[in-house]
């Protein structure tokens, strides 16, 4: 298991630790459902230095962007971040990344914790077949990147930095250059709250961490660990890696066509998601509420239609605390996607019953936590 | 961790406590922690006949799902019907939050369960 920089720092407060994509991360501090409503009424400070962070820099990085990404990268700098797929040549997702064009060529990108080793290996390979000047660099694990989730996080960020960031769009980021922090600050939230990303090139010994906990604790927030980080993006239906994400998931089978521009000239995949898009995704992910019994449907669980025919699978579940509702994601047959469709999914010691719902949950239900 | 002395425990994580003829049982505080935020809880029913080490029903937590098995051989006798609204009382007091009471079927059995000491032992070790 690697282990976080500041792993000591997340055991001195408690932080009950346990494995995600090969790493040993905070799972939770003192409760998840505590955690959650501090995060969702409040705020919530994460370690997520586990991501991949990675520089692509050089002659030809623009032209390279272009070509291995679904986005169009603007020429020049950006102010804004986009999230952008890396697909295979079938269309299937390497990943789903958060793109930042932070210099006239050069890009900084997240991946997913568990893409990691597969992106620096894709984007290697095809940098070399095809020719582009370019360089790859993985600083995931000599850089740290926090994240202040929650609708008081501007404040702590504001207080922490001493940076006035009302006019910072969603995904718009700035780097900071006072004091001896290398810093760059990134308004891009994931649980449909305000929220920014704080990215520290190199350890500082926890000093960043230090004040941004200072910080977040006097704004009555906390900690938050992965338990809470999963069902934040999970109510939001974000893919994760491993789970929504693979190399035999494409973009528009996960409903997201919209991070696809079909105007640029070429990019890897391409062609086969233009075929699909013609004929039709043969699977698509769907919402589900389970309505009777009382399991949470689990990654890998089979998925029958109300005929007791199989028609797919789930990726992930939860029970939703804001919702006071057990829901799942999972890929159903095209045939079988219809809205209100209600499914038997097949779990260890019996079945559930649920009904397609939309996603995302967090803008299917009216209903706002307690 | 909370291991109070005078219950018996399983290495299954389930705490015991005598109460003439009858154990009342319920998950140990490790277990609890082990498990996370408790969601929903699947209890037996009154007059369900259990052997010692029989799953008698299920937690479901956030991260997971795991078993509930019988303490002891028995028939049970009550089961605790509001952890089925209030389900964190698992979390926040693992030893009031009993989930059921069983007859019990065979004497001998309460002396293979493991002491307060014992089971603290057994926790560190594995």
């Amino acid at each position: 298991m690697r282990k976080l920089p500041l792993a000591h720092k997340h055991l001195e407060i408690g932080a009950r630790m346990g494995g995600f994509a090969s790493w040993e991360v905070p799972l939770f501090y003192k409760s998840i459902r505590e955690e959650y409503f501090t995060c969702k009424n409040n705020c919530g400070l994460f370690d997520i230095s586990h991501l991949g962070k990675f520089i692509v820099q050089g002659k030809d990085a623009q032209a390279f962007m272009e070509f291995i990404s679904t986005r169009h990268f603007s020429e020049k700098v950006s102010p804004r971040g986009k999230v952008s797929f890396f697909l295979n040549i079938r269309g299937g997702i390497i990943d789903m990344s958060l793109v930042y064009k932070i210099e006239d060529r050069k890009f900084l990108i997240f991946t997913n914790a568990g893409a990691r080793e597969k992106f620096f290996l894709w984007t290697s390979y095809i940098a070399n077949q095809h020719h582009f000047d370019i360089e790859v660099e993985d600083h995931t694990e000599g850089s740290l990147l926090f994240s202040i989730q929650g609708p008081k996080s501007r404040e702590v960020v504001k207080r922490a930095f001493s940076e006035n960031l009302d006019s910072l769009p969603r995904f718009g980021w700035k780097k900071l250059a006072a004091s001896n922090y290398n810093l760059m600050i990134m308004r891009s939230a994931f649980s449909y709250e305000d929220g920014f990303e704080i990215w520290h090139q190199g350890i500082d010994n926890g000093n960043i961490w230090g004040t941004l906990l200072q910080q977040i604790t006097e704004q009555g927030g906390c900690p938050c660990g992965f338990g809470v980080r999963d069902l934040l993006r999970f109510e939001a239906s974000l893919p994760l890696h491993g789970q929504e994400i693979d190399e035999t998931v494409t973009p528009l089978e996960l409903k997201k066509e919209y991070l696809i521009e079909w105007e640029k000239e070429d990019f890897i995949g391409k062609s086969s998601l233009y075929l699909e898009r013609k004929i039709g995704p043969k699977k698509q992910l769907v919402g589900i509420e389970i309505i009777e019994g009382r399991k949470i449907p689990r990654y890998g669980y089979p998925v029958y239609s109300s005929q007791n025919l199989p028609c797919g699978y789930i990726t992930s579940g939860n029970y939703s605390f804001m919702f006071r509702k057990i829901l799942g994601l999972g890929f159903l047959d095209q045939q079988s996607c219809s809205l209100g469709e209600e499914l038997i999914i097949s779990a260890p010691g019996g079945k559930i019953k649920g009904r397609i719902v939309n996603i995302p949950f967090i803008t299917s239900f009216s209903e706002k936590g307690e | 961790m909370n291991i109070p002395e005078g219950l018996l425990y399983t290495k299954d994580h389930i705490w015991v406590k005598r109460e003439g003829d009858m154990v009342t049982c319920g998950i140990t505080d490790y277990a609890q922690s082990e498990l996370g935020d408790v969601v929903f809880i699947e209890l037996p029913s009154p007059g369900q006949k259990f052997k010692k080490g029989q799953k008698m029903g299920s937690v479901e937590s956030v991260k997971s799902v795991s078993n509930l098995y019988a303490p002891v051989s028995g028939e049970i006798m009550e089961v605790n019907g509001a952890l089925e609204e209030k389900p964190e009382t698992i979390n926040q007091k693992p030893y009031e939050g009993w989930i059921a009471k069983i007859k019990i079927e065979d004497e001998k059995e309460l002396g293979e369960l493991l002491t307060a000491d014992q089971y603290r032992k057994f926790i560190q070790e594995s």
